[in-house]
């Protein structure tokens, strides 16, 4: 009864404070909508580009990041993506990773073209980055079949990867039957299933 | 202004002498005894520390679901998770954990070392998360992450706990410990061998961890294990077998815990090792005291405010009483 009457008797004002609570829940969520929005404009525009990097804005580096790698801008692109890789979100650090293991492979696969003017100990490091980028968003999202994909790939293509596990187990002791008759080199890279 | 003062100061003497003859003086200062706690207060103290690195292997052959710990036919890499949260509650406050995952012939160490009690919840938290599809290789080089393991414990001045099946992909007749034997000695630690002993067809998962389907001899072949049957099986219809005995060299596609590879690493490495089938069985090892050090250690220090503050919450209590008895045997008046 007196839960009722209290209730009766101030239920106007309870009410004015919800009302007044839901607008500005419903106002901060409009607002959020509305960055999300221009953002995504400005990613389509392409308009983003010409923002400077906001350390603390991550999901903003990596739209930063993304046109700028799109636009061959690798050092400006790898910026963006290590200020988006710092996010506590597990999520975009993971895309953050990926994005730079994309990079750096492109940048490998560029370096690897000597006849092109590219240098193969720059290709080697650039594999070996992108291999620890691709490797980290693994960890951070082991559900990102395309970073699993690209890592499989890069090391597919990567020359020391290649010869590894025929360099691995071919001494006096160890010799394997096939490696005898000239079948050794056929093996190209030793692993059970996709990674 | 003074007359304001003056009387403010005098109710508030009043107010002491009254909370000093009913007690509650005592609870006033109990609670300010206790603010320091909010604050998380830490002492250094002189202890016995046990700093730790964990690598877990996460390879394929980690999938095979031959443990009964935490329930039957559990995977292997579930025995490796919980005995590392056994150690790690085990440790005493001070000691600096970090956890590594090795796969394929790399040991990629999670993060740099922490402290134990105050990071156990975070810890566990990465432990219980370690999922086998982090890993960014199939195989398991077991010597060569044995080695990475070793430089990385080495580099922080830890001990190591390398927890694996010790079957290594590809298969080899013989072990090459030649790497290993270069540091012997450097670092102490524990290899603990998880897994049953009879070979076991090795699973393929799906993307939320359900067992799809068992990897068959002619796929070890056609994944380049067997280059010399490469050309035959390759002739073979989709899920097609081949004849009995064609394929009888081929065991990739089986795994077991390897205990010789466990036993001739450990003893290149100068290392103990132990198989165990339950987290328990390797606390015994790992509370070994070689590979404890006496070093500072931050420790707890909300009890040295907490003490006092119970002790001055009990006279508050029993201050009538006690206030009696002063009175009556030494003549004091309060």
């Amino acid at each position: 009864m007196r839960i009722k009457l209290f209730f009766l008797r101030y239920a106007a004002r309870i009410l004015a404070v919800f009302t007044l609570v839901f607008f500005a829940l419903a106002f901060w969520q409009g607002y959020a909508w509305r960055e999300a929005l221009a953002g995504n404009v400005a990613l389509v525009n392409r308009s983003l580009a010409k923002h400077t990097v906001n350390p603390s804005d991550h999901w903003q580096a990596y739209g930063i990041g993304y046109l700028q790698a799109a636009d061959n801008k690798p050092q400006l692109a790898a910026r963006a993506f290590t200020y988006a890789e710092a996010s506590n979100d597990s999520e975009i650090r993971a895309r953050a990773k990926y994005a730079l293991g994309n990079l750096y492979f492109g940048l490998a696969m560029k370096s690897a073209n000597i006849e092109a003017g590219g240098a193969h100990q720059q290709a080697v490091a650039q594999i070996e980055l992108a291999r620890e980028a691709y490797k980290g968003a693994i960890r951070l999202k082991p559900e990102l079949y395309d970073a699993r994909y690209n890592l499989e790939l890069l090391d597919r293509r990567s020359p020391e990867r290649r010869t590894m596990a025929w360099k691995a187990e071919t001494d006096g002791v160890t010799l394997q039957p096939f490696k005898r008759n000239g079948t050794a080199m056929m093996r190209d890279n030793a692993r059970r299933g996709l990674p | 202004m003074l007359h304001k003062f003056v009387f403010w100061w005098k109710r508030f003497l009043l107010g002491a002498r009254h909370a000093w003859q009913n007690g509650s003086l005592f609870y006033v200062l109990a609670a300010l005894l206790l603010l320091p706690v909010w604050f998380n207060p830490v002492t250094q103290q002189q202890s016995s520390v046990q700093d730790t690195l964990y690598v877990i292997d996460i390879s394929e052959s980690m999938n095979v679901r031959d443990v009964d710990y935490p329930k039957p036919h559990s995977a292997r890499l579930e025995l490796a998770k919980h005995a590392v949260r056994s150690s790690m509650s085990q440790l005493a406050c001070g000691s600096r954990v970090s956890v590594g995952l090795f796969a394929g012939d790399e040991t990629v160490v999670l993060f740099e070392p922490l402290e134990i009690c105050q990071h156990f919840p975070a810890i566990e938290q990465v432990v219980a998360r370690l999922d086998s599809r982090m890993r960014w290789i199939g195989d398991s080089w077991i010597i060569r992450a044995m080695l990475g393991g070793i430089k990385e414990a080495q580099k922080r001045k830890l001990n190591l706990v390398f927890i694996s099946d010790f079957d290594e992909m590809p298969h080899r007749s013989a072990p090459r410990l030649t790497d290993l034997l270069e540091v012997k000695g450097k670092v102490k630690g524990v290899l603990l061998g998880v897994g049953g002993e009879a070979p076991q067809p090795v699973p393929r998962l799906n993307g939320v961890g359900e067992i799809i389907s068992y990897w068959t001899p002619e796929e070890a072949v056609l994944e380049g294990n067997h280059p010399n049957l490469l050309s035959y099986v390759k002739e073979l219809k989709p899920g097609e077998k081949a004849p009995d005995g064609v394929l009888d060299e081929v065991g990739e596609h089986l795994s077991a815990f390897n205990r010789s590879m466990m036993q001739s690493t450990a003893a290149a490495a100068t290392m103990d090792f132990l198989h165990i089938k339950r987290p328990q069985e390797a606390l015994p090892i790992l509370q070994n005291v070689s590979y404890q050090k006496e070093a500072l250690a931050e420790r707890d220090a909300r009890w040295l405010y907490t003490l006092p503050a119970i002790f001055l919450i009990l006279i508050g209590w029993f201050w009538q009483k006690l206030s009696r008895i002063f009175t009556r045997n030494f003549y004091f008046r309060f």
